[in-house]
């Protein structure tokens, strides 16, 4: 006999066959006597252990093993609230699960319409008013609401006190 | 004013309703009840006192933690040692992780000695009381591979079909089929060999 005919009457005791495979092993078992003796051992075999499993008791008392479990369990509700989706109905989990990236992305839109992208130009303005004898330069920052003037003579250097020179023109 | 309870005397259901609201006296009981049936299925699967010990806990508190989603389709006991056999498999793959399967396990897989072993004729079983009958297959079980013990427990004490147990240990329905046949073959030879052994004392 060949394993797969081996593993078909086994299949056709544990009921996995179809009702023409169970037929035609069920023929064969019938005809055949080492197909007899494999199946007389397996069914045997089957029915004594299937009704024996080894009894065994826990070797702990009721109380030591029930402290352990009650242990675990308070340390694990401490760890995962009741808010979490696991205390949740599985609607309202499954509704979460979708709802928190659709409203992280919404969020995201919203501030991308409302705040519109800066400019990549700068928005401060700096002017340079030059003149015969040197020239002005006006810097102002309207963010930090700051204004800078810069006084220079002809050479381009900066010009300390610009009431001792008359031919350079002073802002307002 | 609603009636009390008696955890002794209630039925599974009754205590689940209860401790599916917090209750967990009423769990406690449930435990109480099952925890040896529980213990015992983790220990046919992982063949250590301790590690039965640990995972039949662990799965205790997992029950805790899901028993809302238990509709009571099947029995409370069925459903908590659903919970312990996955949690033994996955404790199973997580070790066999560490180790390589020894060639021993492999000759057995593919068809080794079990295979020529000529058929049983007489009942090893024969004569004994269950209390040594059930020893007599405890001890045979110890000498099974891990893979074939797996799916020996799985079929026979646990009541999953070839589909079912093929799924949980990931592996194909043809794999199950003749782990379970070298389980069974081999488990014939070991128990008709502690029979010889017993006749001769």
């Amino acid at each position: 006999m060949n394993i797969e005919l081996e593993l078909k009457i086994q299949a056709w005791l544990d009921n996995e066959l179809s009702a023409n495979e169970a037929a035609e092993v069920a023929t064969l078992v019938a005809t055949n006597t080492e197909a007899q003796a494999l199946a007389a051992e397996l069914k045997s075999l089957k029915a004594f252990v299937h009704a024996n499993e080894p009894a065994l008791t826990v070797p702990e008392s009721r109380e030591f093993y029930w402290s352990k479990i009650e242990r675990a369990i308070a340390q694990s509700e401490k760890v995962a609230p009741q808010s979490e989706s696991a205390g949740l109905s599985p609607i309202f989990a499954w509704a979460r699960s979708w709802l928190a990236p659709v409203a992280g992305l919404a969020a995201m839109v919203a501030v991308l319409i409302v705040i519109p992208p800066r400019s990549s130009e700068p928005e401060y303005s700096e002017t340079d008013t030059p003149s015969e004898g040197g020239g002005v330069i006006h810097f102002k920052d309207p963010a930090s609401g700051m204004t800078v003037i810069w006084f220079y003579d002809q050479a381009g250097n900066p010009i300390q006190n610009p009431d001792s020179i008359d031919n350079v023109e002073k802002p307002e | 004013m609603a009636r009390r309870l008696d955890l002794k005397t209630a039925e599974d259901q009754a205590l689940v309703r209860v401790a599916q609201r917090g209750n967990m006296p009423a769990f406690e009981e449930l435990i109480s009840r099952h925890r040896d049936k529980l213990y015992a299925r983790a220990f046919s699967m992982l063949r250590n006192e301790e590690e039965a010990l640990d995972v039949s806990q662990e799965a205790w508190v997992k029950g805790w933690q899901r028993l809302k989603q238990f509709q009571g389709e099947a029995g409370f006991a069925t459903w908590m040692t659903r919970i312990v056999i996955n949690l033994c498999l996955d404790h199973l793959r997580k070790k066999k992780r560490q180790q390589t399967e020894s060639l021993e396990e492999l000759d057995e897989e593919w068809g080794g000695a079990e295979r020529r072993m000529p058929f049983l004729v007489v009942n090893p079983t024969e004569g004994l009381e269950r209390i040594e009958l059930r020893k007599r297959i405890d001890r045979a079980l110890v000498q099974l591979s891990e893979a074939h013990r797996q799916v020996l427990v799985l079929y026979e004490f646990e009541e999953m079909d070839y589909k079912q147990i093929a799924k949980v240990t990931h592996c194909s329905i043809g794999t199950v089929m003749s782990r379970l046949f070298y389980a069974r073959r081999r488990l014939a030879a070991l128990l008709m060999s502690l029979k010889k052994e017993r006749d001769s004392e």
